[in-house]
């Protein structure tokens, strides 16, 4: 794969990232902190935080291609630095009644699930693509016998 | 070489023949492509050579400059390399899915993702073959347009 290839599909990735953090925000923020008030600078907080936990995602990119072990790796080494990069910006400070490990702990699990969903939304489309080819397949092979 | 065409009526039998000095690798070539025309290759087995239903094959690997024919029981040699098949073959829907593979697609049960953002080709014989990434489009094309 090019690497304007890569940032293309990075791009995609990316407004992925932006709408599971805003609805991980809005769960966490109704149940850990329902009276915290919200303004508008606050927006701005999902797509940049989004942009950093994109920069690991170039520890994926590699001209050859990957294999299984290779890709089971580097996903986890991704998903360690999101989580290290998220971690270092979001401050336990901004929810002061929760104990700071707990908060640690609720965030690095929120990290965790919106990277698992992530995954999991990425290999629906191409299960979907995979359905639709092996149509045409049995459709190609229909009409030749 | 000089070449001439001439019509035949049935019941005689339509014929390809080559007339020359010596059986040179062009002349084995041209056989070649005439049989995979008629869907046969030759193939290689344990020193014997071996006339191949070119839809019996499932797929074809190239291994170190050599290509082998996989049908479901016997895997055989071919003299040829795998660009010089794949030319042969593009209309017997052969497709390339690898540097170094190509696919009978009327062998293919189902397609499947793969972990590492590729496919894999589950094949009737219940044999799996990946189709890489820098392929998949050649496959889709194939697949909505005709090879």
């Amino acid at each position: 794969m090019s690497f304007r290839e890569f940032l293309k599909q990075l791009l995609s990735v990316y407004f992925i990232i932006v709408t599971l953090i805003l609805i991980a925000v809005a769960l966490f923020g109704m149940v850990a902190a329902p009276e915290q008030p919200l303004y508008p600078q606050d927006l701005l907080m999902p797509p940049v935080v989004a942009a950093l936990t994109l920069l690991p995602t170039f520890v994926m990119y590699s001209k050859k291609e990957l294999t299984v072990k290779q890709t089971l790796f580097r996903r986890g080494l991704q998903c360690a630095l999101i989580e290290g990069i998220v971690l270092l910006l979001v401050s336990p400070e901004c929810a002061p009644q929760i104990d700071p490990l707990v908060f640690r702990v609720i965030v690095g699990g929120c990290v965790l699930a919106v990277y698992g969903l992530s995954l999991l939304l990425m290999w629906l489309s191409a299960y979907r693509e995979s359905l639709s080819l092996t149509e045409d397949l049995h459709k190609l092979q229909a009409k030749e016998e | 070489m000089l070449i001439r065409v001439t019509r035949v009526e049935p019941p005689a039998l339509e014929t390809v023949e080559i007339c020359c000095y010596r059986i040179s690798e062009e002349v084995q070539e041209i056989a070649a492509f005439v049989k995979s025309r008629q869907g046969q290759l030759s193939g290689v087995l344990e020193g014997r050579q071996y006339e191949i239903a070119v839809g019996d094959i499932e797929y074809i690997e190239s291994v170190e400059n050599r290509s082998y024919l996989y049908t479901k029981k016997q895997v055989y040699e071919s003299s040829y390399r795998l660009y010089e098949l794949e030319k042969m073959l593009r209309e017997k829907h052969f497709l390339r899915i690898s540097k170094s593979m190509l696919l009978n697609l009327m062998k293919v049960q189902a397609i499947r993702p793969s972990l590492n953002s590729r496919f894999t080709a589950v094949l009737y014989s219940g044999e799996q073959v990946v189709i890489s990434r820098k392929y998949a489009p050649g496959l889709r094309k194939a697949l909505k347009g005709g090879t």
